[in-house]
């Protein structure tokens, strides 16, 4: 039996594991696996101010007291805390028994094959050879590229570096369905080669891939098991919210590993050595700007179930064009009480992969949606408008990204971006600046 | 106060917040995703077996929805404990007889989760299920006697009235069987109480 392709890289509940106790125990004994409780309690020291224990989740390390609840449990016949906060992974208790690997990590096995077919513009070659320096140097990597420059494409080249020096890589995004784009993706670029792909649901082999595709939840089961993770949308939710993903992606890195980050609108709070800045899509042509409408009582209008007719005429312009297009609301309620019949998605809507291919097979004329379609889709010819761009969910990362969405086709390369508002806000402004200034280099 | 479902923070601001100084277990949008219907199911299923007229009456207070569906996906199959509290205001009156879950322990069932939703004083353990898995009989009537999981506990006398609990209500066997059970062992009254109803074959 194979213990390290088994164990390796990863931290497992013991009920998981369907091997006798006394083989693990003799596993512990060896020194090749350490048992350890799931949850602990850090009890405070005597000049502490705090009077009740912390609890830490030994799995995803969580120390949020809100995220923790205790309660008479049958398993271990006593009163037994747990972590809710990587509770959809698996229940973790104090009395539950994780297991981790303490042995020699396995090498690379396969011998992966470049096959992708496409070209590099001058740019992105630029952006994968400064890529490959900071690999060389061991150094952490940021490339900051606008929305449709191609970002993936240059992710192919450094990856392919990476397998030549025999690295172990997991890309880290922040969606599943991000994952489901770039499965075949990489399939077709890498072959000969290992790729898993993990998010909720998905199947949970054996072992460790060469290349791990993975949602960042999903990287709270492993430990120590990367040299490199590549971290996809570094800026997007849940990374800027949830301080415990960071924790995580370092977890999994092995002692010398390194996290690179890919993002069109890098935050303050990236840290990272080296940078390449990518101002150009690969079609050369600029991006669209953003243009401002004033819709000063679209609220009062939409609640009395009525169009403003600067958006009514905007979305007939649409149609009557025969352009694909997306409206984005600030909240799941406005988008489900918009009058007319025209589809809508939201992160929990069961349709939302099937709608965004009618509309990119032209069968819907347009699609209304919240904040979940800013990143990620490219739909040829799209035109987009904001409703309600003032209100706080709209930063200026998600307005960049949302404009974004339109021009990514070198036969289509312009668009309409609008934004309808109450009243120009900071964020709004610093996104219209911004795209205007990465237009100007 | 955060949300038990969505994590979100609020602070309802009511009569009721102020005068107790207790919050709601949930965001108001987390409260509207659920339906309350307080619904009095009949099943015909039982008609012409020694289930039938077990039963007395049956109230199910929520529909079984995709948001009910979800919640007792995290509440049940993943255990989180804490979302006993986002009905558990429900019932407070009492006495209450939980149905029971399988009597031996199992790595997977931490705790019983109908019981886990009703207060502690007012519980009242007259049941235990065991496993009770025959088949093989030709007729329903068979069947519904034979596959029979519960027993009476007990050893006081009966009460004569009775509160069975259970989170969901599908076919209504569960209650039906719990209720024949109690009936022949002295109860006169059993009245039925579930969160949740459906028709559908739950996952």
């Amino acid at each position: 039996m194979n213990y390290q392709a088994y164990f390796e890289g990863k931290i497992q509940d013991r009920k998981t594991i369907h091997l006798p106790d006394n083989e693990i125990q003799q596993l512990v004994e060896q020194d090749l696996i350490v048992s350890y409780p799931g949850v602990i309690a850090i009890t405070p020291s005597r000049f502490s101010m705090l009077k009740s224990p912390i609890f830490q989740c030994m799995r995803c390390q969580s120390t949020d007291p809100k995220m923790f609840a205790i309660h008479y449990c049958l398993y271990c016949a006593k009163n037994c805390t747990y972590c809710r906060h990587c509770l959809s992974m698996g229940k973790v208790a104090q009395c539950t028994q994780l297991l981790k690997w303490k042995g020699t990590l396995s090498s690379i096995q396969d011998t992966p094959l470049f096959t992708w077919q496409g070209s590099y513009s001058t740019d992105q070659r630029r952006a994968v050879d400064e890529w490959i320096v900071s690999c060389n140097q061991g150094k952490s990597h940021l490339v900051n590229a606008v929305c449709g420059a191609g970002k993936t494409e240059i992710m192919f080249g450094a990856i392919q570096h990476l397998l030549t020096l025999n690295k172990r890589i997991a890309v880290a995004c922040p969606r599943t369905d991000v994952i489901l784009e770039l499965e075949p993706r990489f399939q077709d670029a890498f072959t000969n080669c290992r790729i898993d792909s993990l998010y909720g649901g998905s199947e949970k082999p054996l072992g460790l891939g060469t290349i791990t595709l993975a949602t960042t939840h999903q990287l709270y089961r492993f430990h120590e098991a990367f040299d490199v993770v590549i971290i996809d949308e570094a800026d997007a939710f849940p990374y800027s919210a949830d301080q415990t993903l960071v924790k995580a992606v370092k977890k999994s890195l092995k002692s010398d590993g390194v996290i690179h980050m890919i993002s069109a609108t890098p935050t303050k709070n990236l840290l990272f050595d080296t940078e390449t800045v990518l101002p150009r899509r690969f079609h050369q042509h600029p991006l669209p700007v953003p243009r401002y409408e004033k819709l000063l009582t679209y609220e009062k209008s939409l609640k009395n179930k009525k169009i403003p007719p600067k958006l009514a005429n905007w979305i007939s312009k649409q149609i009557e064009s025969n352009c694909p297009f997306l409206v984005f609301f600030p909240s799941v309620r406005m988008l489900e009480e918009f009058p007319g019949d025209l589809k809508r998605v939201h992160a929990e809507h069961p349709m939302r992969k099937n709608y965004v291919q009618l509309l990119r097979n032209g069968k819907i004329p347009g699609l209304l949606t919240t904040t979940i379609l800013e990143r990620g889709i490219t739909i040829r010819n799209l035109q987009v408008a904001v409703v309600g761009a003032e209100q706080a969910i709209f930063t200026k990362e998600a307005l960049i990204q949302i404009a974004g969405r339109v021009g990514r086709a070198a036969d289509a390369p312009t668009g309409d971006v609008v934004f309808f508002h109450r009243g120009v806000t900071e964020e709004m402004h610093r996104a219209k600046k911004e795209i205007e200034k990465l237009n100007a280099l | 106060m955060n949300c038990l479902l969505c994590g979100t923070t609020y602070h309802e601001i009511s009569w009721y917040a102020l005068v107790t100084g207790k919050q709601p277990p949930t965001c108001k949008d987390c409260h509207l995703k659920f339906n309350y219907i307080e619904s009095t199911p009949s099943r015909t299923y039982f008609q012409g077996t020694p289930l039938e007229d077990c039963l007395d009456s049956v109230t199910c207070l929520y529909e079984y929805n995709e948001w009910m569906k979800d919640y007792f996906h995290q509440y049940k199959r993943l255990g989180d404990h804490a979302l006993s509290r986002v009905f558990s205001h429900h019932f407070t009156r009492g006495p209450y007889t939980p149905i029971p879950i399988y009597h031996a322990t199992s790595p997977s069932k931490t705790f019983p989760h109908v019981e886990a939703f009703l207060p502690k004083k007012s519980t009242q353990h007259l049941l235990m299920k065991v496993d009770a898995t025959n088949q093989s009989q030709r007729t329903l009537s068979e069947r519904l006697v034979s596959s029979n999981p519960f027993r009476w506990i007990s050893t006081e006398p009966p009460p004569k009235e009775i509160y069975l609990v259970d989170d969901i209500y599908t076919t209504g066997t569960t209650l039906h069987q719990a209720a024949y059970i109690a009936k022949q062992n002295g109860v006169q009254i059993v009245r039925g109480l579930c969160l949740a109803e459906t028709f559908l074959k739950k996952e």
